[in-house]
């Protein structure tokens, strides 16, 4: 199994966490957390990862905006970025799919599915 | 006149169903989340996988618990507002002693200043307002909570009362970061904290200044606050004297 490493980004601070718990003690991968989107754009400047997952409401910088900034960076801009939100109408999806990013996931986010569906989304073979 | 009067009830009309709405979009969102965190983790409890790890099994149980106590305290403050602005909350008004309202708000947020190093001071008066009284104590309660909430260690809170013409004027101090200006009258509204992150880390619900707002305006009072940044603010709320007092 490749050890993998993600970024979540989530102002709150509990779902953070528990996500992070998802991702480390169900698939093993390894996590980072950011707090608001100026902390992510700050930790993809220093460190690589192999996907970020990417609430979309947040106060500041929401998820828009910090996806805009990774794919306008040449440093980030191949990291796949998979957003995370409430928010999933099937106009949206369409706006997400036009957008390019990896792939949407929708909260209430499922904690015993949520690796199983980044992996395939990201194709990656766990 | 009559289609001018008519045209104006209209855009109240869908001022008020504009204001409903953005209220309900807020409210699902500060819903949705603690729910969401609490699912998660039961979901997690339940699939075993912390069966034999105890110390996570015990972060998620509390994870549930917080978001399941951020949920009562949100839809309580709900109903709260709600009764009080829909009238159905009658606030039943009596002469009472200032002292004693702030005094038993004070013993009401003792253990939270204690855990947090502040001291509480007390200045009263000897005058009588004409109150709701366990309304106040909660206006009271609410902004002493708030200046807790948002004073360093080691500082005082003031919490005083004096006697003025028609009114008794009260007063919460706090040494804290202050407010900015543009801050210092919509933080009575609904859901407008100074910073979207402080639901969260002050864990409150974003309503208790507009029913402290409420609450005051219905015994006739004013309520503001002043503020210097980084120096403190000043709550301040008036209510009427006792009709004694004023005889």
């Amino acid at each position: 199994m490749t050890l993998r490493q993600i970024l979540v980004v989530d102002d709150q601070d509990l779902l953070r966490e528990l996500v992070q718990m998802c991702l480390e003690d169900l698939a093993g991968w390894e996590t980072m957390a950011a707090a608001s989107g100026e902390e992510c754009l700050q930790i993809t400047q220093t460190k690589h990862f192999d996907a970020i997952l990417l609430d979309m409401s947040m106060p500041g910088m929401n998820g828009f905006e910090v996806y805009d900034r990774l794919q306008s960076n040449p440093k980030t801009q191949a990291i796949p970025v998979i957003l995370l939100t409430a928010k999933v109408l099937p106009s949206d999806r369409d706006h997400f799919e036009k957008m390019g990013v990896a792939g949407v996931i929708a909260k209430p986010i499922e904690p015993i599915t949520l690796t199983e569906q980044i992996a395939e989304i990201l194709g990656w073979d766990e | 006149m009559r289609v001018a009067g008519l045209a104006e009830d209209i855009t109240e009309q869908q001022k008020i169903e504009q204001m409903k709405s953005e209220f309900i979009g807020i409210v699902s969102h500060e819903l949705r989340t603690p729910l969401t965190a609490i699912k998660m983790s039961l979901g997690l409890l339940k699939s075993g996988i912390y069966d034999k790890k105890p110390d996570k099994f015990q972060r998620m149980l509390e994870i549930a618990l917080i978001d399941t106590n951020r949920l009562v305290n949100l839809v309580n403050d709900i109903l709260d507002l709600e009764r009080l602005d829909s009238g159905r909350a009658v606030l039943e008004k009596m002469s009472c002693q200032a002292a004693d309202l702030m005094q038993k708000a004070v013993e009401g947020v003792q253990p939270l200043a204690i855990s947090q190093q502040i001291t509480l001071t007390i200045n009263p008066t000897d005058a009588e307002v004409w109150a709701a009284a366990d309304a106040i104590i909660q206006t009271l309660t609410n902004l002493l909570s708030n200046a807790i909430k948002f004073s360093p260690t080691n500082s005082t809170i003031t919490l005083s009362a004096e006697y003025q013409t028609d009114v008794v004027l009260f007063r919460v101090s706090d040494k804290g970061r202050g407010i900015p200006a543009d801050k210092l009258e919509t933080i009575f509204g609904r859901f407008q904290q100074v910073d979207t992150s402080d639901a969260r880390q002050k864990g409150g619900t974003g309503l208790g200044l507009a029913i402290c707002r409420s609450i005051i305006e219905q015994h006739g009072g004013k309520i503001w606050a002043q503020s210097t940044l980084g120096a403190g603010s000043t709550f301040c709320f008036t209510l009427p004297l006792s009709p004694e007092e004023i005889a």
